[in-house]
């Protein structure tokens, strides 16, 4: 069976991925997935999607955030069941409640707070030089920051950080 | 001929960050292509599709839509050079002119910020500009030297084809058209089996290095078969993969593979009688032999 949901809060995740319901599990997705296909513990029964969905807790599990979204899932799936919007919302969920990976987090801190996801590198400034390569540094970051806050997403961050602080302690 | 098209610069930021020749490539090229490129230094990050998308939809689509402002606050559609880019700014864009109550909810997130989402504008890869603002035909003309002899293995990549419904580019699951675009230039496209593979970026990005060498030897032992002398991809994300993921995967399966990986606007540059010096290729790591004397002129 590649889809039972075992997860306890079921009803949360069904309200953010509803058409998860008509999935008939014909495992065409798992076919398509480049996850399934090389990542490590995954065959042609065992599959991502089984080893997401099956798990009492998805959100826990690190190996959601694999998925790179590449959409062959979506695009293939006969019941339009769209699995990439059910991994976002588990995803998101793992975020808020601080199982994200550190990368993860630290990757919408960069973003939030400097404008890119990518620091620039002094090799690079060097290169750009070279190149007479205009300077690039993202302008009025703030307006960033008043996104966060209105998105709810600083809130959230903090309430990671001190959740992190709370078990430093 | 020239089409005279301005467009809002739209950078990314791994490209300035790590791989700034390829912006300078594309300063080069497309300016040349009648696509005119006006740069806002008040773009940030585009977000990503995968992760940032990930941890917190609301935020990643107002962060988008604030991007696409910029442009439209200057009456010009968007060019960028990243899949990652094209796949938030198309998705953002498309829903936020579908869905009114959704984009009255981003407008009060960005009230503060003094931009408002008006849906004016479109947000194009520079595959797309091309191809709708030249055409295959009229790239023809733009050939002074045609790439004859040389076979090309097409990367596409996910994020600019799919969701097929809002990038309205290609068949995702059989891309074609970057062939096409190869094809025109001279050089022979490869049609291999693992074309609409994933890159694997996403393995790479959380750290799964054994399975992001895995597939990279699957999908470049597939384009060695089919005799490819290079690739050609349209993705700074793309390019990682194949370039410093070919010298990872080449040590680790004690495999020679030597694919050399290329833009397409540097592809399109040896074309137009451009030097592999000129196109930037002394700053890629895999290079060969064979491939640089099929692009020795005369």
């Amino acid at each position: 069976m590649l889809l039972s949901i075992k997860f306890q809060a079921r009803n949360r995740f069904l309200e953010r991925g509803k058409a998860v319901e008509k999935c008939f599990k014909c495992g065409t997705c798992a076919l398509m997935c480049p996850v399934t296909r090389y990542g490590e513990d995954y065959n042609l029964r065992e599959t991502f999607m089984y080893d997401i969905f099956s798990s009492e807790e998805p959100p826990a599990k690190q190996n959601l955030w694999s998925c790179s979204v590449c959409y062959k899932c979506y695009e293939v799936c006969p019941q339009d069941v769209n699995p990439p919007k059910v991994f976002k919302a588990l995803k998101e969920i793992a975020f808020e409640t601080g199982r994200a990976p550190l990368s993860v987090v630290s990757l919408v801190k960069s973003v939030i707070h400097t404008g890119m996801a990518f620091p620039m590198s002094d090799a690079s400034r060097r290169m750009r030089a070279q190149l007479n390569l205009p300077s690039f540094a993202p302008k009025d970051v703030d307006d960033l920051g008043k996104i966060a806050k209105n998105t709810g997403l600083e809130k959230k961050l903090d309430i990671l950080k001190a959740k992190r602080t709370n078990e430093h302690e | 001929m020239s089409t005279n098209n301005r467009y809002a610069f739209f950078r990314g930021c791994l490209i300035p960050a790590r791989y700034p020749h390829f912006e300078y490539v594309a300063r080069t090229i497309l300016p040349q292509l009648g696509i005119q490129l006006l740069d806002i230094d008040e773009f940030t990050c585009c977000a990503d599709p995968i992760q940032f998308r990930g941890a917190d939809e609301l935020t990643w689509l107002a962060i988008a839509a604030r991007n696409i402002c910029l442009a439209e606050e200057e009456d010009i559609n968007i060019v960028c050079l990243c899949n990652g880019c094209i796949n938030t700014l198309a998705t953002a864009n498309y829903l936020l002119k579908k869905e009114p109550r959704l984009r009255d909810r981003m407008n009060r997130i960005l009230a503060d910020t003094g931009h408002q989402f008006e849906g004016t504008i479109e947000t194009k890869h520079y595959l797309q500009a091309i191809m709708d603002d030249i055409g295959i035909e009229r790239l023809r003309s733009y050939v002074k030297i045609p790439l004859d002899g040389l076979k090309v293995a097409t990367h596409t990549g996910c994020h600019l084809t799919s969701p097929q419904d809002i990038l309205r580019f290609d068949d995702p699951l059989d891309p074609s058209v970057l062939d096409s675009l190869v094809a025109v230039l001279g050089a022979e496209p490869v049609d291999y089996d693992l074309k609409a593979l994933c890159c694997g970026v996403g393995f790479s990005l959380s750290g799964q290095t054994v399975a992001s060498s895995h597939l990279l030897k699957d999908k470049l032992e597939n384009m060695r078969q089919f005799g490819a002398d290079c690739i050609t991809v349209a993705c700074p994300f793309c390019f990682q993969q194949f370039d410093l993921g070919q010298q990872t995967t080449s040590r680790k399966y004690e495999l020679d593979f030597k694919l050399p990986v290329v833009d397409y606007l540097q592809i399109l540059g040896f074309a137009m009688g451009y030097t592999l010096e000129e196109m930037q290729y002394d700053s890629h790591r895999v290079k060969d032999k064979n491939f640089e004397s099929k692009l020795k002129r005369g």
